[in-house]
């Protein structure tokens, strides 16, 4: 075999090598994230005193089925935090008529029960309460309005507020 | 007879076969997630310009090219914490870079090929979902996709 | 002689939470700035079926412990030089939104400290208000058909660190004790604040007996602003009488901040002797 020969079966031998290593061809991305906790207050369901009557006090207890329920959610089991409340002294109906509504109640637990957890009266105060091992926290309020006999007919509203504060 | 020089049959053989070497990719953008708040799934669209994740692929006109996305099912994060993540069927897609093209939607989990008809470049872009879990770790969570030419044609 | 009608009044005090749940979801649930970038951002998600109004406002404050270790915050509505106050640096955009049904909104932060400020750690709160949509109550009067609507409200306050410069922190444990009350060990230490900066951490306790083995536990995440004496408690339902051990660390990691937003601190130790008569 001449030597023409012998070079061009070399060259092609590293040819063919070369194009059989390119078979696969790979390219790298990266999926990145960044995970965050997150605070989440939920005001769950209204304190509903339903029917009342004009001259009757009437009393919603936490443990009642109209009772005002929130849940407050953190990502850190065990995490304290902060209740405090802004509660009005009357309810304002048609006429600007009040209806006075006081004698708050409230219960704080872990789990969403109405008892065995921790009372407490609601207030511009702070109340110390601790999440549950996963990171949840349920509070219940009640109260007592008391209509005159005289109290006018009609619809009356107002707005309580829940601050939670994380430390 | 004289016979052929090796050298020109391989050379020969290389223009009847597609010259590999000219089918490239390269990773150019991560499928970023960016903030995650825990208990909030967050989807991105491969459609989105800034998060999806990209390559761009470089193959010869009338080329076909097969390939495949090798995805991860959970992303590491800090302390050995992990966090799923979840890849679905339309999750991505390759675009000719060519007037008037329009995207062919894959399943990133399965095996893909495309043929290359009106340019030599075309964008991959893959788009996922992710839920960190209440009680999740926070952090910076990472992994990697890997995507391979297992064949061309 | 008529009777007096008997006048129904159908009432709904509306405390947040209408007849469907309202709230928001806030993330991050503590906000870390640095200097130089002088800037961050808030996430808000709003869970409920209607839209969500949602303002911003700054104050200051900073966890306490009262008389029995319980922490609270304390608010101080205008922050001298003694304190380090950031409130009157940030700006917030938009302070006011109002957020759809499942949908989701940044708020920026933006940083304007004072020219040379010291190298240190600067604090503000971030109250986030939530007020939902009106909903419909249903009454029985029996006269006219009235509808009633109703504002909800609830209120968010995260704290927020404003970093500049190389920081140092660390606590020092003293004064360990316990005492049952009830079916609990209730556990308090003073934590007295080292270093430029908050320290943030993670108290885990252990109660073992004499032969090492934990009876019982606790873990609990704890911000040290100002020195504070907090309480834990530790059930102690069905130990048997005899002598145990009572073993508190306090370590620099929290699992619910990042890692790198965590300055890092000695991990300090005490234990007291514990017998269950």
């Amino acid at each position: 075999m001449n030597r023409f020969m012998k070079v061009s079966s070399v060259l092609a031998l590293a040819l063919v090598a070369t194009a059989a290593t390119a078979q696969a061809q790979s390219a790298n991305i990266n999926v990145t994230a960044n995970v965050f906790q997150a605070l989440t207050v939920v005001g769950n369901s209204n304190l509903d005193f339903g029917n009342v009557f004009p001259g009757v006090n009437k009393t919603i207890g936490v443990t009642d089925a109209g009772a005002g329920k929130y849940s407050v959610t953190v990502g850190q089991a065990g995490a304290n935090v902060n209740l405090s409340f802004t509660l009005p002294a009357d309810l304002v109906g048609p006429g600007a008529a009040l209806l006075p509504v006081g004698s708050w109640t409230g219960h704080w637990a872990a789990t969403d029960v109405t008892s065995g957890g921790t009372t407490f009266v609601p207030g511009p105060g702070n109340e110390a309460a601790t999440l549950s091992g996963t990171g949840l926290l349920f509070v219940y309020i009640g109260a007592q309005v008391t209509p005159a006999a005289a109290q006018a007919a009609g619809a009356y509203t107002a707005v309580a507020t829940m601050t939670v504060a994380y430390f | 007879m004289n016979r052929a020089p090796p050298l020109v049959l391989a050379l020969l053989a290389l223009s009847v076969v597609p010259v590999q070497g000219q089918t490239s990719v390269s990773g150019v953008r991560d499928l970023a997630f960016g903030a995650l708040p825990v208990g909030i799934t967050t989807i991105i669209l491969p459609t989105d310009p800034i998060k999806s994740g990209q390559w761009n692929m470089t193959s010869p006109v009338r080329s076909r090219v097969f390939f495949r996305l090798t995805l991860p099912s959970q992303l590491n994060g800090p302390g050995g914490a992990t966090m799923p993540v979840d890849f679905r069927n339309g999750d991505a897609f390759i675009l000719e870079v060519a007037a008037g093209a329009q995207p062919e939607y894959f399943n990133p989990g399965g095996n893909v090929n495309h043929r290359f008809t009106g340019s030599n470049q075309a964008i991959i872009r893959l788009g996922g979902r992710a839920t960190p879990a209440p009680g999740q770790r926070s952090g910076a969570y990472s992994n990697t996709v890997v995507l391979t030419i297992s064949n061309i044609q | 002689m008529t009777r007096t009608p008997c006048w129904l009044l159908a009432l709904c005090l509306v405390v947040p939470g209408s007849a469907r749940a309202q709230g928001v979801l806030v993330a991050p649930h503590a906000l870390f700035i640095d200097h130089q970038t002088r800037s961050g951002w808030i996430q808000l998600h709003n869970p409920g079926a209607e839209p969500a109004e949602v303002s911003l406002s700054l104050l200051f404050g900073y966890p306490v412990t009262d008389s029995l270790g319980y922490l609270e915050l304390k608010l101080v509505e205008q922050p001298d030089s003694t304190f380090p106050s950031a409130m009157g640096w940030i700006q917030a955009f938009p302070r006011r939104v109002v957020v759809p049904p499942q949908g989701h909104q940044t708020i920026r932060l933006m940083v304007r400290p004072p020219a040379n400020l010291a190298d240190g750690e600067y604090w503000a709160r971030v109250m986030i208000a939530a007020k939902g949509g009106t909903a419909p109550i249903q009454t029985t009067d029996t006269t006219t058909g009235i509808q009633v609507g109703l504002t909800l409200e609830v209120r968010t306050i995260l704290p927020l660190l404003y970093r500049k410069g190389t920081l140092q922190t660390g606590v020092a444990l003293s004064q360990l004790r316990a005492e049952r009350v009830g079916d609990s060990l209730v556990v308090r230490t003073r934590m007295a604040r080292t270093g430029s900066a908050v320290f943030l951490g993670t108290v885990t306790a252990a109660l073992v007996d004499q032969a090492g083995a934990e009876v019982a536990g606790f873990q609990a995440p704890i911000s040290v602003y100002y020195d504070i004496e907090p309480r834990f408690a530790l059930s102690m339902a069905g130990l048997p009488q005899g002598g145990y051990r009572l073993r508190l660390e306090v370590a620099s990691s929290r699992d619910d901040i990042a890692p790198e937003l965590v300055l890092p601190a000695a991990t300090v130790r005490d234990s007291i002797p514990i017998r269950v008569r």
